[in-house]
């Protein structure tokens, strides 16, 4: 069942994976599990009709008052890609991803989701995205299966799919062992994962992830992790914003990194790394006066450092025999120098 | 098979509309699921209140009175309390889990996530309490009923009466719960507004007994057209003029469900 569009989707993420991590690979390969039977159900949302991209913002602008949360932000999210916003609380991911499902109306700006122009078609996008919100806002009293059940209603799901829809969110949330729970029963981790089936339950062609993995320990948001990966290779389109710059290294094809409601930066993780943060870091711990030290003397060589509590990182160093720790450059260098800002 | 497939155009997804009855059902479930979790509790109060003021104003009261403007005094007060059973039922439940629910436990958020306008989540929130208050007004009539009340075939209409009515108090208590800016502030709406609109209802007393004021007050008090409607109904004596008062209960629950739809989007939509 495979829809037109969907091979030049696959082409285009192939291409992307070429240019952003396909020779050095920051993100270790994923290798997608099928899902029994659904598969080529779900391929279809790969297709790139209605639109040039899933999502399409154009000089987003919003306003709370005296205060500009989100300023003139340009945002794309091609078909069948992931796509990460990336930035520290208050720089605008959140407003942004409130603004995808017309919670939040811009003062200024086009915005397009699923080739649908928002706000005024903001239902018919709804219709075929799914949400994963930064809190928890199931129903804690109802069983699992009750909270998809309703879900199931207000995604319209017809009656006779609403029961094959739930058992395959369920499966894919590695869920189905406690469908008769109820909510408050379950373990942090697994609400968020019951958050992900409630929002694939309609198969939807775009997902969008606020702060999926926030609050969470490790090995739970490995679990996540698998979980984003997995609807990746199915063909969803996906938004994600975190502050975790590994999970966006991971799992995104581009990211846009955001700071003060605009972005600061555009591109592949890996490009981005090579681009502004180089191959690699050198880092130097010492005591404080040693740490000043090491920035005069870098600054007055043209190298670029970072402070990082106990170290400081020397970038772009071009193979200088300087004394300390060498470690590959990663998203939160090119945060911290595009930015100023510590990300976490 | 696949090579086909391709060639077969996408479905062209069907249209959205505004007030779609998908969507109101979507939010009228997810009440209804809900609702099985706490009916006990839920139904409990709204039996037992009823029943209270029926004792305390039927065999208290009633002992001195015997009969109220042509009615036995617990015929009259049985029929009343139907009224102030909708508003209780219909307005406080409004307010509180309304509040809570955007407030606290952001379900709108998740609701509005999905393909759902927030006229359609206030619609479909104030239908499904007005189906509950529908049930919940015929109570105190039933308890009525115990105390001698004679059953009537009018007291059909008293659900229908009831749920108009609720339907009216769940969306002003949308209302008042789009304008709070906590749970607290709801005292003065209950205290200033809600709790003086007994006085001058005509659920205890006739409103002929009040001074002129009182009963201009009256006249624009919803409980008191409900009061006088659900009397009608119950002692056969339903007339023109009682579409004077089913006409103010309409126009009461639609400007009261434009209200809240309006506040709720400005609560809701930044």
């Amino acid at each position: 069942m495979l829809r037109p569009g969907h091979g030049e989707a696959v082409r285009a993420r192939l291409r992307t994976a070429a240019d952003g991590y396909g020779t050095m690979s920051v993100r270790p390969p994923m290798i997608p599990r099928p899902i029994p039977g659904r598969t080529s159900q779900m391929l279809h949302h790969a297709d790139t009709s209605g639109g040039a991209a899933a999502i399409r913002l154009r000089g987003f602008v919003k306003r709370f008052g005296g205060v500009t949360a989100v300023d003139g932000l340009d945002l794309d999210v091609p078909y069948g890609s992931c796509v990460g916003l990336l930035g520290p609380n208050g720089a605008g991911k959140s407003t942004t991803m409130k603004a995808l499902t017309a919670q939040v109306i811009a003062d200024e700006g086009t915005l397009e989701v699923l080739g649908h122009r928002l706000p005024g078609d903001s239902k018919q996008a709804r219709a075929a995205m799914g949400v994963v919100p930064q809190l928890d806002n199931l129903d804690v009293q109802l069983t699992v299966e009750q909270n998809l059940l309703v879900f199931c209603h207000l995604y319209r799901v017809p009656a006779r799919a609403r029961r094959p829809a739930i058992d395959r969110a369920l499966a894919i949330a590695n869920l189905t062992r406690r469908r008769g729970a109820r909510v408050d029963e379950l373990s942090g981790g697994m609400r968020r994962r019951l958050l992900i089936a409630r929002a694939l339950l309609h198969e939807p062609r775009l997902v969008l992830l606020d702060e999926p993995t926030v609050g969470l320990d490790p090995q739970v948001r490995q679990e996540l992790w698998a979980l984003i990966d997995r609807m990746r290779s199915d063909g969803v389109s996906i938004l994600m914003s975190t502050h975790y710059i590994e999970e966006a290294e991971r799992l995104c094809d581009e990211v846009t990194i955001m700071s003060h409601g605009r972005a600061v930066a555009v591109g592949a993780p890996r490009a981005l790394i090579a681009e502004h943060a180089g191959p690699e870091a050198i880092e130097v711990y010492g005591p404080p006066l040693r740490l000043s030290e090491v920035e005069a003397d870098a600054l007055a060589r043209g190298w670029r450092t970072r402070r990082t509590g106990t170290s400081v990182a020397v970038l772009h160093t071009n193979g200088s025999d300087l004394e300390g720790e060498r470690r590959v450059t990663n998203l939160e260098d090119v945060f911290v120098l595009l930015t100023g800002e510590e990300i976490a | 098979m696949a090579a086909a497939a391709t060639t077969a155009p996408a479905p062209a997804p069907r249209r959205l509309r505004r007030l779609e009855r998908a969507a109101l059902a979507g939010v009228m479930v997810r009440e209804v699921v809900n609702y099985s979790s706490f009916w006990r509790s839920s139904t409990f109060s709204s039996t037992v209140d009823p029943t209270i003021y029926l004792l305390a104003f039927g065999f208290g009261f009633g002992s001195l009175v015997s009969t109220v403007a042509g009615y036995d005094y617990i015929d009259f007060v049985g029929t009343g309390i139907v009224a102030t059973t909708v508003l209780f039922s219909g307005a406080f439940p409004a307010m509180y889990s309304t509040f809570v629910k955007f407030h606290f436990q952001h379900t709108y958020d998740a609701i509005l996530a999905a393909p759902v306008d927030v006229e359609e989540l206030v619609t479909a929130e104030a239908l499904w309490i007005a189906v509950r208050t529908g049930v919940y007004g015929c109570v105190p009539m039933l308890v009525a009923m115990v105390f001698g009340l004679d059953p009537s075939v009018g007291m059909l209409l008293v659900p229908f009466i009831a749920a108009l009515a609720g339907s009216g108090w769940a969306a002003f208590g949308i209302f008042i719960a789009a304008r709070g800016k906590s749970i607290e502030s709801f005292s003065y709406w209950q205290s200033g507004l809600l709790t003086p609109m007994f006085l001058v209802a005509g659920t205890f007393f006739p409103l002929s007994q009040l001074p002129q004021w009182a009963q201009i007050l009256g006249n624009v008090n919803p409980l008191y057209h409900c009061v006088e409607l659900v009397r009608a109904a119950v002692f056969g004596t339903l007339g023109w003029a009682d579409l004077g008062h089913l006409a103010f209960l309409v126009g009461f629950a639609l400007v009261s469900w434009r209200l809240a739809v309006r506040f709720m989007e400005r609560r809701l939509i930044l």
